[in-house]
Formats: C-alpha cells, sequence, structure tokens
C-alpha cells in the first residue's frame, strides 16, 4: 500500500479506537449502550467508506449528482426546522428521525462547490462567476443551521466554502468582504442578549464564570489538568462521573486527556495533522479538479473541525457543540466522515504513481488507467 | 488542473491549518503539564467525597447498672413550604393540631416559601427544610406520619386528576419528613446531677460537647470514635462505590458504672431535702461512703438543678461536697484526739479541767462550761478547752503531721472535676494561738469529703482509703475494659488508735454526747458533731453558722460513713440538732436497704398471752 494511504487510514483508525475505548471508559457512567451503538455505526461508516472508495469521484460528478445530494440535504435541514417532525433538545432543533442533517450538509455542500468551482477555474477571478454564485450556492446550507440554532457548524460550514473558494481562485479581498460581511451579521446577532455574550466570552476566563457561563469549559479544563504528563490510567478518570457535560460527544478530548494526559492529547493532535497532510497530498497530486476540490474540501472539514473541537476543549475558542471527528459519539457525524474517508482514499487509488505520472507527462498512457487499474487489481 | 497560484493557496492554507494544530499542542501543553498541580488539586472539591458516621454515646449506670445518662434516638421534623402549593392553609390546620398553635399564624410564618438566594445561573433557591420540631420521640413522629398519610388535604379522593394525585401525594409523603438525631437523656433528672455532669448537643449531627462531671472527665471513654469515609462521588453527590481511600467504623463508646447506688442515693436526697426545708438551710451535703473500700455510695449537694441548668442559680451549680473548702469546726476534734492517742499522750478515762486558763490572746469558751471531767466526756461534749489543751500537748509539728496523714493536705482523688484542697500546713510553727484553733477545727480548710474519707478512716482501722466514684468501665457487650480497686492512701493511725477513738466516738453518740440525736436503735453509731462559724469577706458573721455530724456504723464492724452538713440553717444551729437526726434517719433506711444485721438485743420475756391474742378470735382452738 503506498505511504499517503497507510498514514491516513493508520490515523483514522487510531482515532475510531480510541473514540471506542473512550466511550466505554465513559460508559462507566453513562451505561455500556453508547459503546455498542458506536460501534455498530462504526461498521456502518466502514461500508459507506468502502463504497465510496470503490465508486470515486468520477461518478459523482455526473447526473447532477453533487446538486441532488445538495438538494436533498437543504430539504432535510428545512424539515428539520419543523417543530412536528424535530423535536427540540437543549432549546435548539438539531435532530430529525434520529439523524443530524447538519452532518449531512457539510459533504453534501462541498461537493457542491467542488463541482461548481472545478467547471469555472478560469472564471473564478470575476465577480459573479467566482463569488456571487459560489456564496449565493452555499448561503442556503449555512443560514438553515444557524437557524437551528447551530453557530458552530454554521461557521464551520462557512470557513470551509470559503477555503475550498479561495484555493478555486476566488480573489482575498472578496473573501475578506464576506468574512467582514459575516463578523457584522453574528455581531448583530449577538448584540442584546447577556447571555450569549457571556457564554460566547466565558472561554476568555473560564475560572471566573465556572459557577455559571462556563461551567463545562472549567470542568474540561480540570478534567485534561488532572491528566499530566500519562494521565491517571484507563478507565481511572473521576470527572466522567456526571461532572463534564456532553463529555461523551463534544468534551471527548476531556476525558482523553484525563485518562491518557498529554501524551494521549498529542497523539490526537498528531493524528489529526498526520491526516490533514495526507489529505492534502491526495489534493494535490489528484487526477483531475473536481477531484482536487473534493479532496481539499475533505480535508479541511474534517481538520478544522477537529481545530474547532480542541480549541474548545483547551479554552482557546469560545465554547461551540462541534464533534470531533471519529472519536465523538454520533452516528451521523461517523457514517458521513468515513464516507469521505473512502473518498479520499478513492481519489488516491485513481491517482497515478509518479512512475504512471512520469510515464504520463511523455504521453505514453492515459492517466486514469493507472488508477483504474490500482483498483481493479 | 489546478493552476499555480491555486497549488501556492492550497499549501499556503494547509500550512495554517497545521500550524493552529500546532498551536493548540502548546495549549494542551501548557493546560496538562504547566498547570497540572494547580488544576489537579482545583478539581478534587468536585469529587471528594467525605462522610462522618455519629458513635453512640456509652451510657452512665449505678452500681446495680440502672441508667443515668443514656443516649435515645429522637426525629427533627421539618417541612418543605414549597410542595405544599394552595393546599398550605389545610398542612397549616394539620400541624397546628399537633402542634398545638395557631394554623393561621404557622401558614404565615414557618410554612410560606421563603427565598434564601438566587443562584449564579439566575435559578432561584428557597428554604425547603424549615424545622417544625426538634427531638420528637419516634412514637410522635409515627403519629404525625400516619396522619399525614391519611388526610385528604381538601381533595376527593375518588376522582383524582393525574395532577392532583401528584400534589396529594406530595404533601402526603414529600412536604413533612423527619431526619434521624440523638439525644443524651438523663432518666434520674435532678439525682447525682453534679457527679454525672452534662453535656452540649450539636443539633442533628448526633455529637456531644461534654461540659462537666462524669460526661466529660470520663468523655474519652464514652465518646467513642465516629466512623469516617472518603472517597470518590458522582456529580449527584452519591458515592462511587469500591473507591474509599479511607474507611473507619463508628466505635461505640463505653458505659460506666458508677459506685454509686441509686436506692442509697435517694434516701440521702430525701432526708436531705426535708431537713435543708425544716432548717431554713442554704445549702447542704451528705456522702455516704463504704468505709472498707471507699466507695462513694451516695453524693448529693443541695441545692440541685434539673434538665435545664441554664435556668438554675449560680449557687446550684457547685457540688458542694468536693468544691467547698470550709473550715471544719469541731469535727476536725477527731484529728487532734486522734494525734494525741498516737502519740500516747491520752486516755479517755483521765481527768481534764475544762476551765484551765489557757495562755493565748483569746481565749476559748465553752457553750456549755464544765469543770474537771473525765477526757471521754469533754471529747463528748466537744469541749474546746480540752481540745485546746490537747492540742497544745501534742503540738503544731506533731499536729501537721497527723492532719497530713489524714489527707487533708492533698486532693481527696475522687476524680471529678474542681476537687479542691488546702496544701499548706495548717498550724503557724511556734505559734500557740494557731495550734489552739487548729486543735478545734478553726484555721483549717477541708471539704466534706475529706472529712468523711478522714472519719472512714478510723472505722477502717486507721487506713485511710482512696475515694472511688467510678466501678468500672464496660463495653457494649458487657466485657469489662478497666475496673476501678479499692485502694489505700496510707495508714493514717495505727489501728490500736483507731479502735480507742472509736470508744470516744461512740460516747458522743450517747445520752451524754452532743450526737444523741444520731443514736440509731439496732445499731451502734459512733460520730461526731460539728457546729463552726461562717466565715464572710470580713471575719466570722453573726448568727451564720455550719452544722455537720459525720459518723458511721455500726460501730463494732463499721459498713457506712456518713456524712451530713447544713450551711447556714436558721432555726436550729447545732450540729447535733440539725445533721445529727438526719444522720440518723438516712442511716437507718441506709441499713435496712442493704439489709444489715442489727445488733442482737436481749429477747423479751416470753408473754404467755401474746400468742392467744394474735390468733382470730373465732378460729376454735
Amino acid at each position: 500500500m503506498n505511504p499517503t494511504r497507510c498514514f491516513l487510514l493508520s490515523s483514522v483508525g487510531f482515532l475510531l479506537a480510541l473514540g471506542a475505548t473512550m466511550l466505554f471508559s465513559a460508559g462507566m457512567w453513562q451505561g455500556e449502550a453508547r459503546f455498542y451503538e458506536q460501534l455498530h455505526w462504526m461498521a456502518c461508516g466502514v461500508l459507506a467508506g468502502l463504497a465510496a472508495g470503490c465508486v470515486g469521484p468520477r461518478p459523482l460528478a455526473r447526473f447532477h449528482l453533487p446538486w441532488m445530494l445538495y438538494g436533498l440535504s437543504l430539504l432535510l435541514l428545512v424539515l428539520v426546522l419543523v417543530p412536528s417532525l424535530a423535536p427540540e433538545v437543549n432549546g435548539a432543533r438539531r435532530w430529525l428521525w434520529g439523524m443530524q442533517p447538519s452532518e449531512a450538509a457539510k459533504p453534501a455542500l462541498i461537493l457542491a462547490l467542488a463541482s461548481y468551482c472545478s467547471k469555472r477555474l478560469s472564471g473564478m477571478g470575476d465577480w459573479a462567476q467566482g463569488f456571487i454564485r459560489p456564496g449565493l450556492l452555499s448561503l442556503p446550507a449555512v443560514a438553515l443551521t444557524f437557524l437551528e440554532p447551530d453557530w458552530g457548524t454554521a461557521i464551520l460550514l462557512a470557513i470551509v466554502a470559503g477555503v475550498l473558494m479561495a484555493i478555486a481562485g476566488t480573489p482575498w479581498r472578496r473573501l475578506m468582504l464576506a468574512a467582514l460581511a459575516g463578523l457584522v451579521l453574528f455581531l448583530a446577532a449577538l448584540h442584546g442578549d447577556p447571555v450569549r455574550i457571556g457564554r460566547f466570552l466565558a472561554f476568555l476566563d473560564p475560572e471566573r464564570w465556572k459557577d455559571t457561563y462556563a461551567w463545562q469549559p472549567w470542568l474540561g479544563l480540570l478534567s485534561l489538568g488532572r491528566g499530566g504528563w500519562l494521565g491517571v490510567g484507563l478507565g481511572k478518570g473521576l470527572l466522567k462521573f456526571g461532572f463534564v457535560p456532553e463529555q461523551h460527544t463534544d468534551s471527548i478530548l476531556t476525558l482523553v486527556g484525563e485518562e491518557t494526559g498529554f501524551a494521549g492529547t498529542s497523539l490526537v493532535v498528531a493524528a489529526f495533522m498526520t491526516f490533514v497532510v495526507c489529505g492534502l497530498v491526495i489534493a494535490w497530486r489528484a487526477p483531475d479538479p473536481f477531484a482536487q476540490l473534493l479532496a481539499a474540501g475533505i480535508t479541511f472539514w474534517i481538520g478544522l473541525q477537529a481545530f474547532i473541537n480542541i480549541g474548545v476543549a483547551v479554552s482557546a475558542l469560545p465554547n461551540k457543540g462541534i464533534p470531533l471527528p471519529f472519536v465523538s459519539y454520533g452516528g451521523s457525524s461517523l457514517v458521513t466522515s468515513l464516507a469521505c474517508v473512502g473518498l479520499l482514499v478513492g481519489i488516491e487509488a485513481r491517482t497515478p504513481s509518479r512512475s504512471a505520472r512520469e510515464m504520463g507527462a511523455d504521453g505514453s498512457g492515459p492517466r486514469q488507467c493507472a488508477g483504474g487499474s490500482a483498483v481493479c487489481r | 488542473m489546478l493552476q499555480a497560484f491555486q497549488y501556492l493557496r492550497l499549501a499556503g492554507l494547509g500550512s495554517v491549518l497545521l500550524l493552529a494544530f500546532g498551536w493548540l499542542e502548546w495549549r494542551l501543553y501548557s493546560l496538562q503539564v504547566v498547570r497540572h498541580s494547580e488544576l489537579e488539586g482545583k478539581a478534587r472539591s468536585y469529587f471528594e467525597f467525605k462522610k462522618s458516621t455519629p458513635s453512640i454515646r456509652g451510657e452512665i449506670r449505678d452500681a446495680n447498672g440502672l441508667p443515668l445518662a443514656m443516649v435515645r434516638p429522637v426525629k427533627n421534623i421539618f417541612v418543605d413550604p414549597c410542595l405544599l402549593g394552595e393546599r398550605t392553609n389545610q398542612m397549616a390546620g394539620l400541624l397546628a393540631s399537633w402542634l398545638q398553635t395557631d394554623a393561621s399564624l404557622l401558614a404565615r410564618t414557618k410554612l410560606r416559601p421563603r427565598l434564601l438566594r438566587v443562584d449564579g445561573r439566575g435559578r432561584e433557591v428557597y428554604d425547603n427544610r424549615v424545622c417544625l420540631k426538634q427531638g420528637a420521640s419516634v412514637e410522635e413522629w409515627e403519629w404525625l406520619e400516619r396522619r399525614l398519610r391519611e388526610d385528604n388535604f381538601g381533595f376527593n379522593p375518588a376522582k383524582l386528576r393525574t395532577r392532583q394525585k401528584v400534589l396529594l401525594e406530595r404533601l402526603r409523603i414529600h412536604a413533612v419528613y423527619a431526619e434521624d438525631d440523638l439525644v443524651r437523656t438523663y432518666p434520674q433528672d435532678r439525682l447525682l446531677c453534679h457527679v454525672v455532669g452534662r453535656v452540649g448537643h450539636d443539633f442533628g449531627a448526633g455529637v456531644f460537647v461534654p461540659e462537666w462531671g462524669i460526661e466529660k472527665v470520663l468523655n474519652a471513654q464514652l465518646s467513642g470514635s465516629p466512623g469516617y469515609c472518603e472517597g470518590v462521588r458522582d456529580a449527584r453527590g452519591r458515592e462511587i462505590p469500591g473507591r474509599r481511600a479511607v474507611f473507619r467504623k463508628p466505635v461505640d463508646g463505653n458505659n460506666v458504672v458508677l459506685t454509686i447506688d441509686l436506692g442509697l442515693q435517694e434516701i440521702a436526697t430525701k432526708e436531705l431535702k426535708a431537713g435543708l426545708e425544716l432548717y431554713g438551710a442554704q445549702g447542704a451535703v451528705a456522702i455516704i461512703v463504704r468505709v472498707r473500700t471507699g466507695e462513694v455510695l451516695a453524693l448529693v449537694s443541695l441545692p440541685d438543678y434539673g434538665l435545664a441548668p441554664s435556668q438554675v442559680p449560680v449557687e446550684a451549680w457547685r457540688d458542694r461536697a468536693i468544691q467547698d473548702l470550709i473550715e471544719p469546726g469541731s469535727t476536725f476534734k477527731i484529728v487532734t484526739y486522734a494525734a494525741a492517742w498516737n502519740e500516747g499522750l491520752i486516755d479517755w478515762n483521765q481527768p481534764i479541767n475544762c476551765r484551765e486558763r489557757l495562755n493565748i490572746p483569746q481565749p476559748l469558751s465553752d457553750s456549755e462550761p464544765m469543770g474537771v471531767v473525765q477526757l471521754r466526756q469533754a471529747f463528748a461534749k466537744s469541749s474546746n478547752n480540752a481540745a485546746a489543751q490537747i492540742g497544745l500537748r501534742v503540738g503544731g509539728e506533731r499536729l501537721n503531721r497527723c492532719i497530713r496523714a489524714f489527707g487533708f493536705c492533698e486532693p481527696a482523688g475522687l476524680g471529678l472535676e474542681g476537687e479542691r484542697y488546702a496544701s499548706a500546713s495548717p498550724v503557724k510553727p511556734g505559734s500557740l494561738t494557731s495550734v489552739t484553733r487548729a486543735a478545734i477545727g478553726y484555721g483549717v480548710a477541708a471539704t466534706p469529703l475529706q472529712l468523711a474519707m478522714a472519719m472512714s478512716a478510723l472505722a477502717n482501722e486507721g487506713r485511710l482509703m482512696k475515694p472511688m466514684i467510678v466501678a468500672r468501665i464496660v463495653d457494649n457487650q458487657g466485657n469489662v475494659v478497666a475496673r476501678t480497686q479499692p485502694r489505700c492512701v496510707r495508714a493514717a493511725v495505727p489501728p490500736a488508735v483507731a479502735r480507742a477513738m472509736i470508744e470516744g466516738l461512740k460516747a458522743v453518740v450517747s445520752k451524754e454526747g452532743t450526737g444523741r440525736l444520731a443514736e440509731m436503735e439496732n445499731f451502734t453509731a459512733a460520730g461526731k458533731t460539728g457546729t463552726a462559724r461562717v466565715a464572710g469577706r470580713h471575719g466570722y458573721e453573726a448568727g451564720k453558722y455550719r452544722g455537720t455530724f459525720v459518723g458511721f456504723f455500726p460501730a463494732e464492724a463499721p459498713e457506712l460513713c456518713i456524712l451530713v452538713m447544713y450551711d447556714q440553717p436558721r432555726s436550729a444551729y447545732y450540729g447535733g440538732q440539725t445533721a445529727a437526726p438526719v444522720f440518723r434517719a438516712i442511716a437507718e433506711q441506709a441499713a435496712s436497704y442493704l439489709r444489715l444485721p442489727p445488733k442482737l438485743k436481749p429477747v423479751a420475756a416470753f408473754d404467755q398471752k401474746a400468742p392467744a391474742a394474735l390468733l382470730p378470735s373465732g378460729s376454735g382452738l
């Protein structure tokens, strides 16, 4: 197996195994049901990944498939706002029939944007083609998740869309303009709501707000801090007994930090860095612009999501509920992200090897054959 | 394919993401490694679990095992006003009939939800633990619980809506609740209040703070050690099993068994109180000591106090038997005479002139001046002049030695707090006044207990015993943990001297002695009266006396030594008139209580008619 694929898959495998272990450990308090559910979703995700890997990126670009998938995910995002269909949990409507549509919206948006941009690579400098249209394209997904409200995912979607557009060639200044507009909108939404402002800013000094806004971040910090170099030992964490809220999903890194220490959290960070590097290498070498943008989008999505989650855990960022990819409990997130990993591997597999590329540069053979034969073998 | 600047952007944004991960890595390092110990300490307060279980305080019992102080389980009853809702008035009516207060007042005060504070998340916290009654008995709580369960609170139980069902259940079960507590009770109330002592009570914690008496002196034995455990808890405060770092079981306290016999204590208290009222005295002391062992069988100090000692006058707080350092007066002559006997200076039959002029600044006078009489008579009549002459014969140094030998310059050693004594030698060397005053019991200080023990020494062949109040300490299973053995402090005088002194003491309790009112019907008693003037701030106060009688019986084989003392009696002041009859009353009853064999009396001539008279008239014999 080629080293890129090897590193990519082993980092994902490591994160999956760690996630299962930590869920089992958290099960001491919450019950083991979640651990088995997660294993079940993991199996589904691996199957989805295998399927995506076998299909590869090319068929996805045909028959207006990206648009259909994106439209479907938008429909789900609309449905999740209907009160009779989606129950309100913790003041937000994020769940529809046992899954989170916003999780499906992430790859759908990436797919749609990659498809759009790959066809207009030379026109991205244009106002309408390179900024207004892709902007309007991604706006509904961002706005609908914002309305759930799921501000964290909305911001993540916006950043991923921006990164994709930047790679495709939209000028920086226009992206800056969009970012500025987003910031203004965000501040307008915050304005006049002291509780939201308090929650938003509590990360700057969690200890001061530990009994009010920063209950979760502060306990997360305590949990991480208890770990030290090597942690208190697997299964021996104490703050998992109901102290850190959402420790099986968004705050799972704090449990990793408590039980395995700095060594464990460093390995997690290292695994995500490996994933990002591998993803970038795949995007760099991918055979066509659609695959390249798709690979880059997936890589930045996973990488940014991990960055935000870890950033929240260490109180470097405001507290937002975003799961840690591959590690946190959650079926929708796990299946979509594993499917996307499969897609990445599929792209990698269809990339001609270096020798084949050199031959291709000489004009001695079609590129696709080399990649295709690698899978068919 | 992508153009070069697009590759550049891909690489650039990727590097930014990787750098951001590096930043996170640095944050993680600073949190987990640099701030490790700080955060670990702060985390501890969240999951730390500490709990202490109170131990059961041991009982204090009398010599026969009757409880003098014990622990009783009680209930503290609380109400949560927030659960009453619109049925506050119904609940108030029920509770008011139980507490016998005004229902509307109860509804306005205790049953009204009271806002305590608003917590950090903006939620209002109400007082859900309003105490209705402290220390209610278990039966009372059971009765109240049953009443609550059966009450309908104005609902019709046949047709209840779901919401009403919930409210009714809250009213019946959850609104009024009880918590366990322990209180210390004293079944004998006033009896032995000074000896047993009292404890302070920490409301709701089952922890007692000893204040005085045996409760304080033997607190270490009585209290036991509370249980304690340290472990880990979850966010709801429940302990997580299998993670205990420290675990100690509670060890219940041991029981203390006193030498005090409740029967004798009751007899002594009853008679002493009767005398107190009869003579109008300010205070009184009675002590019963078992002569052979030094066991204190009764120790009464009047006035006493009941269960609420905060409301009694300060006078009653003092245990006069061990805390009053007094001038004993004539009863102290036993020491003077014993010293003279010890030195072989006197004989009961030798004559003595009770009108002898003594070469001292302040002459001594007797209330009934006698001429030349036998020494026995002078002692029986308690002649001050004779005692002073004998004191002069003995001399200061030898008198001092004898006073020390009888234990007057050291604590009696009962083991209760606050016992007093005067350590200095009472007789000043070379001062004739000092010798003559000490010989008649002035210028010396003794507690009633010391006097009683000195008299017991004479009754016990001259051996001074250490007084005992604690017989043994037993644990909950009845095993004896510690036992006090009778201990002889020293031989104060040789047995021959003691026997000779008993002869003289018998003469006191006879027709010609001052203690004639102490004479017993079925036993030969021996003892000594004493009437001492009471010293105030400016010398002896006019008309204030202290009447004492200390004696023992049976004189042939002494069993009990009894001291009775009245402080400032008003109707009569001589010890022979006040204390002696009370001695007799106590001694008679104590003898029958202890079933002491009476002395044999000459059998009366057999009356022929008597048996016939005893028979029923119509028996037809």
